[in-house]
């Protein structure tokens, strides 16, 4: 008994940092509507700059003084962040600013790496702190106390604020609608400064009170980006009581889950969500998302099917693709495959996204699913791995109905949180279940059989699937269940006011899109011949989102061609450099803000010369 | 009368389709305009756009004689343009009190100035709910109030997006007799209507645009004399 | 008595604390044309989604001939026989106008979900031909993003009529139309509903339409019935013309 109370408060004690994270990221996107990527990058660089700063000064004063202006220094690299980056794109298509926060949290992953090396640091105790106080017969790290108060006292100061003071009432107005609050004469950019300030502050603090309690290493961001997401979405969005609630829930079950299920402490996490989420779609304090309001200015052109012209370009392009071997050799065949799975899986994501309205940040885990169903049957049962293209896009459809049932209650940016929370479950499952994944060893010898060993069948194999999935889903995105999945997408109230069922409607075409990126994944690993969980990460999410959203999410044809262009690009880069992710990071940032509009938007724009409107 | 507000060959696009065409539109120091039309005439679009809450528009506007074009909304605000959106947009979660210290701006020289208890005399339903979240008011009441706090800024010209909308008729003789006061205290209003029935007797001058384009400008008494005008641009 | 087509009992809905509808009664026979009034925030919106299935009354029962459809989803709902359009019209911004009357004739017929063959080759006569019914061929194969308020207004009728309704909801159907456009609008309606044996049951603003195209009013205020009866009682009404048409209305326009 005394034991589990022990395990509670080390859980209240882990709480009070995720609730300083998180907090941060539901206040900045209450207002500024940015889905911030880069909070993670934040808390990490809040941690380093803590360690940097605490050894070098010493003393309690030191060491809080050092831990506090850690946090005011990264907040104040957060706002020059927001003014550089963020402020030139706050009118973009919403996933834009997304993609730049990633291809920001890129980029500090790598400088991070540079200025502060790649081991990991032990920061300083607290002075004063360092013992144990004694807690029903047990030793209770004193730091560990402090840290259950801190929570919520901050809860309580960030209330007073938002309650009570003129700033406070304004960030409130704003979450509600930041366009009539401009009319009335405040300054949106200050104000959106000022909350970016204020929730990296609140997000590297969350890092820097770490410090005495962990070690400083460089993935840290991912590791509580995903965190920070769970909670935000369980708490409710842009609800800070929520999101302490939501703090302590998730803590205490790692802290419990640990014990309980030392091997799948995250899927107990995710068990609690689901739950929470079915009960209450917009989390626990949560409210409705309001209607987005329709923004002046935003119209779509109805989709076609491709005229004669298109399609003569497709099959030439498609007998140009089934010519190569005769002229290529084996490295381009190898290359050019990889890109051809890509594009199978850019044209999946688009289906998810462009045609059923889903936004998935996680769509990795049913390519990662499909190369595992792959790999764990040439594991377990010696087979080839051509029969892995039966198992493998079937693992991945198991995975789509399972996490699919779940997603299509909620939408927005909840729906798209809950993909990226289970492609993380996926992910921590393969990664920890060592004895029958191999764990972070991966899979190896994942070979197809000797028919299709040479690297030209191969492409031929992978060209031809991936030309008929492509011609699949075109095919899907115009035919009757095509045209209700996207009267869904336009007007969810209007489709079901004409009897269509939308969640069925949509979980069939989740579950299409994850068979898909299952057989993306499958052919993915018969060309590296292994498989490591990497093909189920956060990277290889956005990579997708990267490439859907490049290439403009209102054509099939886009993705494709940000696939090509896109993973071409990034095979490059990887080979020729070990900072690779600051190279990308840096791309993706400066595309995002050369092309706000998307590449499609611009060719709009070019096609309508006269320049103004969009 | 000095010339307060001037739109000269104001141009906007939804996406790719031109939703207002070269509109011209003078509104002089003390007066109520109406600008009159239907649905998706453009009103909205022109009201915004003076605000500058539309991107990529083309044209001129001109306030106290200087250039408003590309400035930002809160710059406008700040130079004395009031604007009530035709949905009220109110800040449901906040109480009328926050909502009105949202919209409180300094006193500007030579426009009216407003102290909360002005405007509840003027909108007496409003001060028995001062610590009422708005959201929680009926849709007359939600009217009021964001009003009420366009006026907390003081300006010294009002934009009103269709106020009447969705009102009660004795609602709408209510706002309109606040109206008269606001003018009464030197206002300058330009007020958006589908026809002219409200604010009739206050309406120095009327514009009527159809599909983005000014069909019509001069008093009322001028566009009765035009039925052709009104019937075929008006929801009368 | 004609048949009863739609009845609401005492419906109740609240929001927050607010009541929103308190205690709505009425019943809606074959044929009849049927005006739902009152200021914004009087609750007809919600009223509208009770019986429409958007949202669950707290209490209170709807009828559809006799049958109890009180909290279906609104897709049985439509099933069952009940159209609906829309105040902020909601039309498939992805489609064209011919396809939007498609999406409803799909699933009407029950294709909904099928993968074959390209969706705009399927009933192109019937949605050639509920367009016609509301005037708008000339427009069959423009984006519906495009429309003007009015033809939106319309095509979202044609979309509500697809699978041939027999009580038909109508939210502010007429908004933001010119007076030749309401009457031509509302002439249909009545036709059809006359023709057809449709119930329908309208909110509107707009008095003129309302006293002159309604078979009996109904008059909403703080989310209760405050009166109902021939528009002429309506308009008489002592309590009405407090509460919501003032003292100045009712009189002819000039």
């Amino acid at each position: 008994m005394d034991f589990f109370v022990i395990q509670a408060l080390t859980g209240l004690a882990s709480a009070s940092s995720l609730f300083l994270l998180a907090s941060g990221l539901s206040i900045i996107f209450g207002v500024t509507r940015i889905v911030n990527f880069a909070h993670g990058s934040f808390f990490m660089l809040g941690a380093y700059m803590a360690y940097t700063l605490t050894t070098m000064w010493s003393g309690p004063l030191g060491f809080w003084g050092g831990v506090v202006a850690a946090a005011a220094v990264v907040a104040v690299i957060g706002a020059v962040v927001e003014i550089v980056v963020l402020r030139r794109i706050y009118d973009a298509p919403e996933l834009f600013p997304l993609l730049a926060t990633f291809g920001l949290a890129l980029m500090t992953e790598d400088a991070v790496k540079m200025i502060w090396g790649p081991q990991d640091l032990l920061g300083p105790r607290a002075p004063g702190l360092e013992g144990a106080v004694t807690i029903l017969g047990h030793p209770f790290p004193a730091y560990d106390l402090v840290l259950i108060v801190l929570g919520p006292a901050v809860l309580g100061l960030l209330w007073l604020f938002l309650r009570r003071s003129p700033w406070g009432v304004l960030v409130r107005a704003a979450t509600e609608d930041r366009t009539m609050v401009a009319a009335l004469g405040v300054n949106q950019k200050r104000l959106f400064t000022g909350v970016f300030m204020l929730g990296v502050f609140l997000a590297a603090l969350g890092g820097a009170l770490r410090i005495p309690r962990e070690a400083v290493h460089h993935a840290m961001d991912m590791e509580v980006i995903v965190e920070a997401f769970v909670i935000v979405v369980i708490g409710g969005l842009g609800s800070v009581p929520g999101a302490f609630l939501a703090s302590v829930l998730v803590a205490e079950l790692n802290a419990f889950g640990i014990l309980l299920f030392p091997k799948i402490s995250m899927v107990l996490l995710f068990l609690v969500m689901a739950v929470v989420l079915v009960l209450r779609p917009h989390g626990l304090l949560g409210r409705p998302e309001a209607a987005a309001r329709a923004s002046l200015g935003v119209q779509e052109e109805p989709w076609r099917p491709m005229g004669r012209a298109g399609w003569a370009l497709g099959v030439a392009l498609v007998a140009l693709l089934a010519a190569l071997p005769l002229v290529a050799d084996a490295y381009t065949l190898t290359v050019t495959t990889e890109i051809l799975i890509f594009a199978l899986f850019a044209a999946s994501l688009h289906l998810m996204m462009g045609v059923g309205g889903m936004v998935s940040f996680g769509h990795a885990a049913y390519f990662g699913l499909g190369a595992y169903g792959t790999a764990l049957l040439v594991r377990f049962f010696g087979a080839p791995m051509e029969w892995g293209l039966l198992t493998g896009p079937a693992l991945a459809l198991v995975g789509a109905v399972v996490f699919g049932w779940f997603c299509v209650r909620l939408s927005g940016v909840y729906l798209a949180m809950l993909t990226l929370a289970f492609a993380q479950i996926v992910w921590s499952v393969v990664f920890q279940w060592t004895e029958v994944t191999g764990g972070d060893n991966g899979i190896l010898g994942v070979w197809p059989g000797r028919w299709a060993s040479d690297p030209a069948v191969y492409y031929m194999l992978t060209l031809t699937l991936c030309a008929a999935a492509v011609g699949a889903i075109r095919h899907l995105v115009f035919s009757p269940f095509g045209q209700s999945v996207r009267a869904c997408r336009d007007s969810p109230g209007r489709a079901e006011s004409i009897g269509l069922d939308r969640r069925g409607l949509q979980w069939l075409c989740f579950v299409l899109a994850g068979g898909f990126a299952g057989l993306a994944g499958t052919l993915y690993a018969g060309l590296k011949g292994s498989v490591f969980p990497d093909v189920l990460g956060i990277p290889l999410s956005v990579d997708g989102l990267v490439m859907v959203l490049l290439g403009g999410l209102g054509t099939l044809t886009g993705p494709l061609v940000g696939a090509g262009v896109f993973k071409a690009l990034a095979i490059e880069v990887s080979s020729a450099t070990d900072v690779w992710k600051l190279i990308l990071g840096t791309v993706i940032v400066v595309l995002v803000l050369a092309f706000p509009e998307g590449i499609v938007g611009v060719w709009r724009r070019w096609v309508r010369p006269r320049g103004a409107g969009s | 009368m000095s010339e307060l507000l001037a739109v000269r060959g104001l141009n906007a696009w939804y996406g790719r389709a031109q939703v207002l065409f070269d509109i011209d539109l003078r509104v002089d120091a003390g007066e109520v305009v109406t600008l009159l039309g239907r649905n998706g005439a453009g009103k909205t679009t022109t009201l915004a756009a003076v605000m500058g809450l539309i991107p990529g528009v083309r044209g001129d506007v001109h306030f106290g004689g200087a250039s408003i074009s590309g400035l930002p909304p809160h710059r406008i605000a700040r130079l004395g343009i009031g604007y009530v959106p035709e949905d009220r947009r109110v800040f449901s979660d906040l109480t009328v009190d926050e909502n009105l210290a949202v919209g409180r701006q300094p006193p500007r020289p030579g426009a009216p100035s407003w102290t909360p208890q002005a405007l509840f005399d003027l909108f007496p339903n409003l001060a028995e709910l001062r610590r009422r979240r708005a959201g929680q008011m009926s849709g007359g009441e939600q009217q009021m109030l964001t009003i009420a706090r366009t006026l907390m800024g003081h300006p010294s010209l009002v934009l009103l997006d269709e106020p009447s909308e969705g009102l009660a008729p004795r609602l709408v003789e209510q706002l309109a007799r606040a109206l008269g006061t606001m003018k009464a205290e030197g206002l300058t209003i330009l007020v958006s209507e589908q026809n002219p029935r409200f604010a009739r007797s206050l309406t120095d001058r009327a514009y009527v645009i159809e599909k983005g384009r000014t069909r019509f400008e001069g008093t009322l008494a001028d566009l009765d004399a035009r039925p052709d005008i009104r019937d075929a641009c008006l929801a009368v | 008595m004609t048949e009863r087509a739609l009845e609401a009992e005492h419906l109740r809905k609240a929001f927050g604390g607010v009541r929103a509808v308190d205690d709505v009664g009425f019943s809606l026979g074959a044929g009849e044309v049927l005006a739902l009034i009152g200021p914004n925030g009087a609750g007809k919106t919600t009223l509208f989604n009770m019986l429409g299935g958007q949202i669950r009354p707290d209490a209170g029962r709807v009828l559809l001939f006799g049958r109890d459809i009180t909290g279906l989803p609104p897709r049985r709902v439509w099933r069952l026989g009940v159209g609906r359009t829309y105040q902020v019209t909601a039309t498939f911004r992805s489609m064209t106008v011919r396809q939007n009357v498609q999406s409803a004739l799909l699933s009407h017929h029950g294709r909904a979900w099928s993968p074959w063959p390209r969706a705009d080759r399927l009933y192109r006569d019937e949605a050639e031909s509920l367009l016609a019914m509301v005037g708008m061929t000339d427009q069959a194969e423009r984006a519906a993003g495009v429309l003007a308020y009015g033809d939106l207004k319309r095509l979202d009728l044609a979309i509500a009529l697809a699978h041939g309704p027999r009580v038909l909801l109508m939210d502010e159907p007429t908004a933001g139309m010119a007076p030749g456009e309401r009457t031509h609008l509302m002439d249909l309606t009545a036709r059809v509903s006359r023709a057809r044996g449709v119930a329908v049951l309208f909110t509107e603003h707009d008095m003129d339409v309302v006293f002159g195209h309604a078979d009996r009013v109904l008059v909403l205020d703080g989310g209760r019935l405050v009166a109902s009866g021939a528009p002429a009682e309506v308009r008489a009404d002592a309590r009405v013309r407090a509460l919501y048409l003032g003292e100045s209305s009712g009189e002819p326009e000039p």
